[in-house]
Parts: structure tokens; C-alpha cells; sequence
């Protein structure tokens, strides 16, 4: 009998790990009141938790998107906005509790620490439980903190910034992410300093129903560099969970910065994250983005190029298994002069499948010599799947040079007659090509990574794709 | 007796982000379309033709299914229920009419308003071209809005062309839809010159190893608005689709160019490709463009390619040095990148006639 191989699922069962659910303070519902008590919780400053609750308003006034995949399943009033561990915030590995510790042990990440890494922050649930920096780089002046904590000791600095970049009235699930909001991350590097080594921050939720709600505030002063890596798994749960995130990048005058992002959410996660950087002259952004996990994705990293000679790079690839629609992309706006993007999507489709690039390039009436090159690559394993590419390009000067190229198919028969003339099995030639395609991606990722990111793609070598 | 038209035009097959307005074009204001007979003759050469295929003026008798909304469901209903004038024809089984068949609607003051309803069945293994040509008087507000719809049998072959060349008042809506059969082709060349609205919609469901071709050109200067969509349903084998579309803009010229290869499961080996160049001459122009590629078909080619820019000024600096001034060499340039479409039109003296209303429209006349 003829073997039959498949590019396997991704295997789950070192993500699916529950934990006994316990938690010291918990809230249901969505109004007012609820807000109040995070905020006290947090034993925040007064303007936070009036933010908040301007923030609710707006959740209350706006609509769903009416474009997009279907997240009529999520019952917002239903998630458990808020849920507190039971661990106070921590500074050595020693002082986590163990059976949280031990879910990060299945992660590696204290592994991870050791060999590549300059600091980390976990987060269990919504709370931030670990944290660390590498002590030269605190001696730089690099400050890398819990958001929470950020709020208290960097008031003015957090506050300068806070949902400037993506204000609460941007879309429904932006103005939840006010309202609510809890941990994450804080990151500023001052100016011309060169963090060499990747900052990592990976957490995960782990409650059932609970949303996550992260706060990811990343400044990256003139002339500085910084590679920050997000990653985030999370146990599967029968009750739909939510995810609405929200990061901010500065990048300033000169500076660079590299945000790499692997989404391995379990399968019923609604991950409608938001994600956006301003970017100034002479400055660059780059967004490494691989999509694996959720039963709905809505992410669309954008880049405003507000200054000058600024520049945006985007590589992304997603790969939408049974029962998943990963509708991805990116957002560019050429705001000045001289700027440049660069964008690299690829998706896989398989199983049923369905992945989505959804983007824009928008260049404003004052953005002359504006540089832009758009590539878009579907593969589809199988005719039960879906891949749909929905680009925009709004061009409103004359001095540009844009281009778009999209492309979808099959594996072509010829590169595997090529690779079987080789001798090469028809399998492994499949396989190959498959691997191939996600390459570009891989190598852009730190080797820890991009050996997670492999295992995601896993391909069993046995029988035919498709 | 007038109706009000106030529907957003050419919807987008899927939607996405609403800050960028592109989801639909909302009309500046409503439009008033008056309805009363076209009084002028509008097919130039009926007796050449009429001896080999079933022709008729006139709206169709019967109404076929339509593809879609069209430009939209309201612009295509009143092509439906309230058309003053319009062709039908049947081409009979083996039939091959080489002659073009030339329809020529003039708008003025006295013909205001043309609504158009064409039915156009190409039974099997036939052939016919038809082109359709829309002007109008100078400074006469005079609105168009026509149907045409396709039917093309096994192996037939359908030649369509729509010069829209009308004046600075006028408003051209314009909707094609062609249900192609098995081993049938239709072809299609448009070309918007004019009008300060010109909003164009093409949706066609191609069947196995159908094939269509779509030449696209626009031009648009001063203060038009144009919006273009295509849409190709792939539904069976081995069927193919390619468009080309050429554009210039100039002045405040706005344009949406909307271009959707769906391919449905079953279109196994279908392959479809859209390529679109458009060449921006002024800093305040707008151009916006929305390929999409919609696939549930693993066994498919799809490809897009979109690019947009102002011309190398290498190319000008030579053409200047070798005894053009701007005008004249921008004018050499601008028709390299649109002769490969008006090459296309079956009809010499409709290829000068465009050519020279692009060269006039350049010198700013």
C-alpha cells in the first residue's frame, strides 16, 4: 500500500499544557465598575484610570468591522476581562511558584535566557511574574520593565506616549485594549545605544475564558538599536479566548529597530491584536511576523513614515491549518519625503484552511520619492483551503516608484520532476519545496526561533501533500 | 420623467479597511438621469450585417439572469426596466461576421441621456465584434449608463470595445457581463477618456477552458473621476483570464482601479493573470488600485502585478536632447505606454481619433 504523508498539524501537546486554574481575584462582565477595580488593583495614577474609562466609553460607541473573517463567535461580555495570578511581581526565578515555573520550563524559556538572550518577560495571564534585564545593558541606561511597574516609575515618560501611536478610537478591540489593558512590556533605549543582544519577552494566558491584554511600549531613542522578540502560546480551552494586544514603537531620529513576532495562540483564540510604529528620520522598523496559532487572526503591523528618509521592511508568513483564518498583512503610510518599504508575505493554506493578506500602501500628497515594493506569495495544499490576497495601494503623489506582485499556486510540477530527475522521492521533493517557501522567514529569526518556527511547520515525510 | 441615482457605485467583491474609502465610491451628489427617447440613428453599418445574424434595436425582450449588481443594482435595474435604446443580437451556430458592427451614440442637448440595454448571444462556434462608441457635445450635461450582456456558446468568439471619449459634463456608467461557455472567448478593450465620471464595471464567469481578455486604457486629466473594476469568476477547468490595463493621470485626475481573480474550487489548471502600469504626471493626482486574488483552488496560477510611477527622467532629459520640448516628448512617452492597448481596437480611425484626444488633452487644450 502506497504511504500516505502529510504536512503534519502543528503539534500542540507541549502548548496545550493546563495548569490547576487558580487565581486570587477575577472579574466578569464589562462595565465600569470592573474598570475601577483593575485600576485600583494596580494602585494606578488617577489619569490611567481615567483613560480607562474614556477608553469604555468608546468600546461602547463603536462597531465591529464589517469587513474580515466572521468573530461573531466571541461573546465579549462572557470573557473574563482581567485575572490576576497569584504571585506578586518577581525579580529571580527562585521566587516563582512552581507549577507556574513549570509551564515555563516546558516552554524553555529559562534555557533560553541563559544562551541568547538579554533579559525576559513572562507573563502568566495578565500579570507580569518575571522579569530581568542583563545588568551591563541596566548600567547603559536601558530600561526594561513590566508595564504595570512602568506606569508608577516612568509616569511621565509612559504617559507622553501611551496610545498616542494607537488611540483607543482606532477600532473597537483598540478602545477594549485601553479599557482594560494589564501587563506587558516597557523597553527604552537611550540614545546611541546598541542593545546587541535580542530582548525576549514571551508569555502566554492560561486561565480559561481570560483575555489577554498586553501593553507593549517599546522607545528607541536617536541613533539607538534594538531587536525585541514576542512570543506567545497559550493552552487550549473548550470557552473562546480573546487577545486584543496592542504594541507602540518609536523609533527615533537614526534608529533601528527589529520587532519579531512568533503567534502560536491555541485554536480557539480570537487574536485581533494591534500593532503599530511611528518611525522618524532616517530611522527603520522591521517587522519579522509568523502566524501559526489562533482560530481567527486579525493583525496588520503598521508602519507610519513620518520622517525623512525613514524605512520599513515586513516579512511575514502564515499558516492557516483546520479551522483557522488568519486574515494578515501589513499597514505602510509614506508620510515624508524619501521613505522607503519593503514588504515580503507568504501564506500556506491547508486542511481547510484559510489565509488572508490583507494590506496598504498609502503614500501622502507630500511624499515624493517614495520607494515601495510589494510581494505576495500564496501556497495551497489542498482545494478544501482558501487563500485570499487583498492589497491596497493608494498613491497620492507622482514622484513614486511602486510596484505590487502577487502570485498563487501550486508546487509546480516541473521543480518536482526536476528534483525527482535528482533522485529525490516525489515526497521529500514536496516537502522541500515547502520548506523552501518558508525560508525567508526562517532566517530572519533568531536560531531558537527559527527552530520553533520549524517544528511548527514540521512536515512528516511519509505520503503526499495534499 | 427623471430618476434619481444616489447608490454607492462598484462595491468591492470583499471588503477591507474603511478609513481608506475604497470599499465603494459614494457619489459627490445624487444624479439626475432623464428618461425619454434617444431620437438619432446609432448602428452606422446595419446593412452590412443584418443579412447573417438576428439583429434588432432596441432593448431585449427577454431579460437574462445578470452576474451581478453590476455597476450597481440600481444603476443595473434601470438599464432593465427603462432602457431607450440598445441592440439584441443572435449570431447564428458556425457564423463568422468579420465586419465590426459599429454602434455610435452621440449625447447632447436634445439626447441627454442614453440607457442602453444590449443583449448579445453568440451561439455555437460563431464570431462577432461589436464597438461601441460614446460622445457627447461640448458643455451638455448628458449622463450614460448602459448594460451589456453576453452570452457566449462553445467555441464562440466575442470581440467587445467601449470608447468612452465624452465631454467634461458627462457622466458614463457602464456594465458588461459575459457568461462564457465552454472553449468560448470573449474579448474586451476599454478605453475612458472622458466624462467627469466614468465608473466601468466587467464581471464575467468563465466556464471550462473559457478564455477572456481584457485591454484597459485611462486616461484622466483635470478633475475626473474614474473607477474601473473587473471581476473574472473562475469556475471551470483549464479556464483562463488575462488583463492588461495602461493608464495616465494628470491634473487632480482620481482614479480606482479594482481587479478581482476569483478562482472558485472545481477551476482546476485555471490561470489568470492582471497587470496594470500607470503613469502619473502630476504631483496632485490619485491613484489607487485593489487587485485581489481570491483562491479555493488548489490546482491554479494567479498572478498580479501593479506598478505605478512618474516617467524616468532619463527618458525625457533624451528625448529633450534630441530637439522635443517637454510637451512633445512627454506625448511621445504617453503614447508608448498606451499604444499597446489602442493598438488593440479593430477600427483605424477610431485608433486616431483617441490618440488625438490624448494628444490634445497633454497640450492642455
Amino acid at each position: 500500500m502506497r504511504k500516505k504523508t502529510q504536512v503534519a498539524d502543528v503539534n500542540r501537546s507541549l502548548y496545550d499544557i493546563k495548569d490547576k486554574f487558580e487565581y486570587s481575584f477575577k472579574t466578569d462582565g464589562l462595565n465600569e465598575d470592573v474598570i475601577r477595580e483593575i485600576s485600583a488593583q494596580k494602585n494606578e495614577p488617577d489619569w490611567m484610570l481615567e483613560f480607562r474609562l474614556k477608553s469604555l466609553g468608546i468600546y461602547h460607541k463603536l462597531d465591529v468591522p464589517p469587513w474580515g473573517p466572521d468573530i461573531s463567535g466571541l461573546d465579549i461580555d462572557n470573557i473574563i476581562t482581567y485575572v490576576k495570578p497569584k504571585t506578586d511581581l518577581n525579580v529571580t526565578w527562585d521566587d516563582v511558584p512552581e507549577d507556574i515555573k513549570n509551564t515555563f520550563v516546558r516552554l524553555g524559556i529559562p534555557q533560553a535566557e541563559h544562551k541568547y538572550l538579554a533579559g525576559v518577560g513572562a507573563q502568566y495571564d495578565s500579570e507580569v511574574v518575571y522579569h530581568s534585564v542583563q545588568e551591563n545593558f541596566r548600567k547603559q541606561g536601558v530600561i526594561y520593565l513590566d508595564m504595570d511597574t512602568a506606569v508608577k516609575e516612568y509616569e511621565d515618560l509612559v504617559r507622553k506616549h501611551f496610545m498616542k501611536c494607537v488611540p483607543p478610537s482606532d477600532h473597537k478591540f483598540a478602545a477594549l485594549h485601553g479599557a482594560v489593558w494589564s501587563g506587558g512590556s516597557f523597553v527604552y533605549v537611550p540614545a546611541g545605544i546598541k542593545v546587541e543582544i535580542p530582548l525576549q519577552s514571551y508569555f502566554r494566558s492560561n486561565a480559561p475564558g481570560a483575555g489577554q491584554f498586553e501593553h507593549t511600549l517599546i522607545i528607541v531613542e536617536e541613533g539607538a538599536s534594538l531587536h525585541f522578540i514576542e512570543g506567545c502560546s497559550a493552552p487550549k480551552y473548550s470557552v473562546n479566548n480573546l487577545h486584543a494586544g496592542c504594541v507602540e514603537l518609536y523609533v527615533k531620529e537614526g534608529a533601528f529597530l527589529r520587532y519579531s513576532t512568533i503567534e502560536n495562540w491555541s485554536k480557539n483564540m480570537y487574536n485581533l491584536n494591534t500593532k503599530r510604529a511611528i518611525v522618524e528620520k532616517n530611522g527603520t522598523i522591521e517587522w519579522i511576523s509568523g502566524s501559526f496559532g489562533s482560530k481567527v487572526s486579525m493583525l496588520y503591523p503598521m508602519s507610519i513614515l513620518k520622517g525623512e528618509g525613514a524605512r520599513s521592511d515586513y516579512t511575514g508568513i502564515t499558516f492557516a491549518g483546520e479551522d483557522q483564518v488568519l486574515d494578515t498583512g501589513t499597514k505602510v503610510v509614506h508620510a515624508a519625503p524619501y521613505t522607503t518599504s519593503n514588504i515580503n508575505a507568504k501564506s500556506i493554506s491547508k486542511s481547510g484552511g484559510v489565509s488572508v493578506y490583507r494590506g496598504v500602501v498609502r503614500v501622502l500628497p507630500n511624499a515624493h520619492h517614495v520607494k515601495s515594493s510589494i510581494s505576495c506569495e500564496s501556497l495551497m495544499l489542498d482545494s478544501d483551503s482558501r487563500s485570499d490576497t487583498i492589497p491596497v495601494l493608494d498613491i497620492n503623489n507622482d514622484e513614486v516608484d511602486i510596484g505590487h506582485e502577487a502570485k498563487i499556486g501550486r508546487i509546480s510540477d516541473e521543480v518536482i520532476f526536476y528534483l525527482m530527475s535528482r533522485g529525490i522521492s516525489e515526497e521529500e521533493a514536496r516537502a522541500m519545496i515547502v520548506r523552501g517557501f518558508a525560508e525567508p522567514i526562517a532566517k530572519e529569526l533568531p536560531l531558537e526561533y527559527a527552530v520553533e518556527m520549524n517544528n511548527l511547520i514540521r512536515l512528516e515525510l511519509e505520503g503526499t501533500i495534499g | 420623467m427623471s430618476v434619481v441615482i444616489n447608490q454607492p457605485v462598484n462595491t468591492l467583491p470583499v471588503l477591507t479597511y474603511r478609513w481608506l474609502k475604497l470599499n465603494e465610491l459614494k457619489l459627490s451628489e445624487p444624479i439626475g438621469i432623464p428618461i425619454k427617447p434617444y431620437s438619432k440613428q446609432f448602428v452606422a453599418n446595419l446593412d452590412a450585417v443584418k443579412q447573417m445574424i438576428e439583429i434588432d434595436t432596441g432593448p431585449p425582450a427577454v431579460e437574462i439572469q445578470v452576474l451581478g449588481a453590476g455597476v450597481s443594482s440600481q444603476l443595473t435595474r434601470l438599464s432593465q426596466t427603462s432602457a431607450n435604446t440598445g441592440i439584441q443580437i443572435i449570431v447564428p451556430p458556425n457564423t463568422v461576421v468579420e465586419q465590426p458592427l459599429e454602434i455610435a451614440y452621440r449625447l447632447d442637448a436634445d439626447d441627454c441621456s442614453v440607457i442602453d440595454n444590449n443583449l448579445i448571444i453568440a451561439e455555437a462556434d460563431s464570431q462577432i465584434t461589436l464597438i461601441f462608441d460614446y460622445s457627447s457635445a461640448p458643455d451638455a450635461a448628458v449622463v450614460h449608463n448602459g448594460l451589456t450582456q453576453i452570452v457566449a456558446k462553445s467555441g464562440s468568439v466575442v470581440n467587445i470595445v467601449k470608447i468612452q471619449r465624452m465631454q467634461d459634463q458627462a457622466v458614463h456608467f457602464d456594465a458588461v457581463m459575459a457568461e462564457i461557455e465552454p472553449h468560448a472567448r470573449v474579448n474586451l478593450i476599454q478605453a475612458e477618456l472622458g466624462g467627469k465620471l466614468a465608473v466601468t464595471n466587467y464581471v464575467t464567469n468563465l466556464h471550462q477552458a473559457a478564455d477572456t481578455k481584457i485591454n484597459s486604457l485611462y486616461f484622466g486629466d483635470q478633475d475626473r473621476v474614474i473607477d474601473v473594476s473587473y471581476l473574472m469568476n473562475h469556475i471551470g477547468r483549464h479556464s483562463t483570464s488575462q488583463l492588461t490595463a495602461r493608464g495616465v493621470l494628470k491634473d487632480r485626475a482620481r482614479k480606482a482601479f479594482k481587479g478581482t481573480l476569483d478562482f472558485k474550487k472545481g477551476a482546476s489548471r485555471a490561470e489568470g493573470s492582471e497587470h496594470e502600469y500607470v503613469l502619473l504626471l502630476d504631483p496632485t493626482v490619485k491613484s489607487d488600485s485593489v487587485p485581489l486574488l481570491l483562491c479555493g483552488e488548489e490546482d491554479v496560477k494567479g498572478e498580479h502585478a501593479a506598478s505605478c510611477g512618474k516617467f524616468d527622467p532619463d527618458q525625457l532629459f533624451y528625448l529633450m536632447s534630441r530637439g522635443f520640448d517637454k510637451i512633445q516628448a512627454t506625448k511621445l512617452i504617453v503614447e508608448a505606454v498606451l499604444s499597446p492597448v489602442i493598438g488593440e481596437i479593430p477600427n483605424d480611425k477610431l485608433q486616431t481619433v483617441i490618440s488625438e484626444v490624448i494628444q490634445r488633452r497633454l497640450a492642455g487644450e
